[in-house]
């Protein structure tokens, strides 16, 4: 039986991850900041072997006692799926540079912290994965529109995390990807978006089952294409 | 003769453009933490028209009062130099969120902070350059990342504000470019690195002095090679 870790399981990308790898009968562990208010999570939690666990990634306190929850389980897939925009301005001259460090602690070092803190379990499971939900936002080549400093810059650097982690994990046959879910009609992605999260998220999983370590430490997209850095 | 400003400006990098544009009769701020123990900037003082500031660049009042005096006075190339890197608490597993949060302060949002508050300065200069100094090891795409989370996801972020930054502030005339000064040794670097000071900076001189604003948004080695993202 496969065994998936999923950070901001409450709603969007990270709540359509846990419905479908439920649904196809893996165990999930699904986490997010408030438990007690994630009423859709709960919802698709009954009646399937999902364990929902209280979890903020800017939190190390947080990350260290959701590791000892999953004590000494095998992990197979991480999906390091929380991340944040941003509130207020990321307009150059007006940036809000509390906000920025907030962002990063979120999207860029958070996902790290939950890597170190869970790599044991990982390295322990069969399909030893670990997918961060990066942004073409963090693209720097694909960068023609610019603006945006805070977001763009904290997944850029979370692309920068995977190409270290990659090096780094190998030794333990671990596989680490960068994904690009697309442009998804969530809270962040907004009602304009072209993809559903369950075509988004279909896809991105069908990349996680096909990844090897040949693939490790690089950028796709949710529909296979590489993303250029 | 055109002004530069340039940050980090004590030793190493920074020290050897103040020499050299002061060499070239050029006007030259520099900014040090500490003037009084930056020996070396001071004694280059009398060798041209040298003005040492006190700056921190993650001391957003200081670079207000320096903005506030020289408000007024084109700056033809505002040098973002200053750096910091804490070596092997970097790795895996020992990086701490202080050290990590540290790098992106100096790195992402001295730089940034830095641009906001000089742009008027440098929108009324005839050259309008801005030159981050970056490294090879924020280069996504390279094969030189030795697994030091904060330089290298910090140099990578401020490789992605560069180019945001190049297409927010091309309306007003601005050049903005990523610099990787190569493996030069200075305090950071240590004795063991290929290259001295001296001709890092006179490469990166003649390279600056090329710039059009086409090159705008680019990423390129001392030698002027591009480098991929």
């Amino acid at each position: 039986m496969t065994t998936v870790l999923i950070t901001g399981a409450n709603r969007g990308i990270g709540l359509e991850f846990v419905r479908q790898y439920a649904a196809e009968g893996a165990r999930v562990h699904a986490c997010c900041r408030h438990p007690d208010k994630a009423h859709d999570l709960r919802r698709i939690a009954e009646g399937r072997d999902v364990v929902v666990h209280p979890l903020d990634v800017a939190d190390q306190q947080s990350i260290r006692d959701l590791a000892e929850a999953i004590d000494d389980e095998a992990v197979d897939i991480l999906v390091n799926n929380a991340g944040v925009y941003g509130n207020g301005s990321q307009d150059f001259g007006k940036i809000d540079y509390d906000e920025w460090e907030r962002v990063l602690r979120t999207n860029t070092i958070g996902p790290y912290r939950v890597v170190e803190a869970l790599a044991d379990r990982i390295a322990a499971s069969e399909m030893r994965r670990i997918a961060n939900i990066s942004s073409g936002a963090g693209s720097i080549a694909d960068n023609t529109a610019g603006n945006s400093y805070v977001y763009r810059s904290s997944k850029t650097a979370l692309n920068m995390v995977v190409v270290n982690l990659a090096r780094d994990l190998a030794e333990h046959d671990i596989t680490v990807l960068a994904l690009c879910p697309g442009w998804v009609r969530t809270g962040m992605g907004g009602q304009d978006a072209k993809l559903t999260p369950a075509d988004s998220v279909a896809g991105l999983r069908r990349v996680i089952a096909g990844a090897d370590l040949t693939q490790s430490g690089k950028f796709f997209r949710y529909n296979g294409n590489p993303v250029p850095w | 003769m055109p002004t530069a400003l340039v940050t980090g400006a004590s030793r190493g990098i920074g020290l050897e453009f103040v020499r050299q544009y002061a060499a070239a009769g050029w006007t030259v701020h520099a900014g040090a933490r500490d003037p009084a123990k930056a020996k070396l900037l001071k004694d280059l003082a009398p060798s041209g028209d040298v003005r040492v500031h006190r700056l921190d660049v993650t001391e957003r009042g200081q670079i207000a009062a320096l903005a506030k005096m020289l408000s007024g006075q084109p700056i033809d190339l505002l040098i973002n130099n200053a750096g910091m890197w804490v070596g092997e608490n970097e790795w895996y597993g020992r990086v701490s969120d202080e050290d990590w949060m540290a790098e992106f302060r100096v790195h992402v949002f001295g730089t940034m902070a830095m641009c906001e508050a000089f742009i008027d300065n440098i929108a009324a200069s005839s050259e309008k350059l801005i030159v981050n100094i970056s490294s090879g090891n924020g280069s996504l795409g390279w094969d030189v990342n030795v697994g030091d989370y904060a330089y290298n996801t910090s140099k990578a972020a401020l490789n992605m504000i560069t180019r945001s930054m190049s297409l927010d502030l091309k309306a007003r005339g601005i050049t903005i470019v990523a610099f990787s000064p190569g493996f030069v040794a200075t305090d950071m670097s240590g004795p063991d690195a290929d290259l001295r000071p001296a001709e890092s900076v006179g490469a990166m001189r003649e390279l600056i002095a090329s710039l059009t604003p086409a090159d705008s948004g680019s990423f390129r080695r001392y030698n002027g090679a591009t480098i991929p993202w």
